[in-house]
């Protein structure tokens, strides 16, 4: 169901979501994956969707 | 409702992601019940369909459900209100995602972010089931 790819990206995602990151999420709609890429640097492809962690979810 | 101006828009902010046109479609529109049928790949590779309902957006949070009944690790349908799983009470035998809270919506939330958003609680659900973590592990709450 998930491999070590998946938990690294939720991992970062953790970190993310708590400020403490380096890297930012990128969500790459074409090929319906995530990815990551240094803070502040524009990915290829994809859009970031660091803020996603940050906000948090409901319930 | 969902109107045509603003489905229109959100095509475009679709095309501008670069979501294939060929992975969602608007259901029902012109109806008391428009809905957005649209699929999600995960890292791995598993795929789902998320139906967004459109009845009330963009006034009001869109109700997504995972077109089927999610289990937890333990094979426990997802069926329920949980914090812990960022999960609401599911309708139809379909786990209901709990992604936006009422004091971070406003009408100019795209469906392109609640999709990327309910993309991301699809893998942290797998992260579930692998690890048996529940998905708040993961995803934060929201203030």
């Amino acid at each position: 169901m998930a491999d070590n790819e998946n938990l690294q990206i939720l991992d970062e995602a953790k970190l993310q979501g708590d400020g403490h990151s380096m890297k930012d999420l990128v969500f790459n709609p074409a090929t319906g994956e995530f990815d990551q890429v240094d803070k502040g640097r524009a990915p290829n492809t994809g859009t970031v969707v660091t803020d996603m962690t940050k906000d948090g979810f409901a319930a | 409702m969902i109107d045509n101006d603003r489905m229109n828009a959100e095509v475009a902010v679709f095309n501008f992601n670069r979501v294939p046109q060929n992975i969602y479609r608007f259901m029902d529109m012109g109806t008391s019940k428009p809905w957005l049928a649209i699929a999600a790949r995960t890292n791995v590779g598993n795929t789902y369909t998320l139906r967004i309902e459109l009845d009330k957006f963009p006034n009001e949070i869109p109700k997504v459900f995972v077109t089927r009944m999610l289990t937890t690790r333990s094979g426990a349908p997802m069926s329920g209100v949980s914090a812990s799983m960022h999960t609401l009470s599911s309708e139809n035998g379909r786990t209901r995602i709990c992604h936006y809270g009422s004091q971070a919506w406003n009408p100019r939330v795209t469906l392109f972010k609640i999709y990327a958003k309910c993309r991301l609680w699809l893998e942290a659900y797998e992260g579930h089931r692998a690890t048996g973590r529940d998905l708040d592990y993961w995803l934060k709450h929201q203030a």
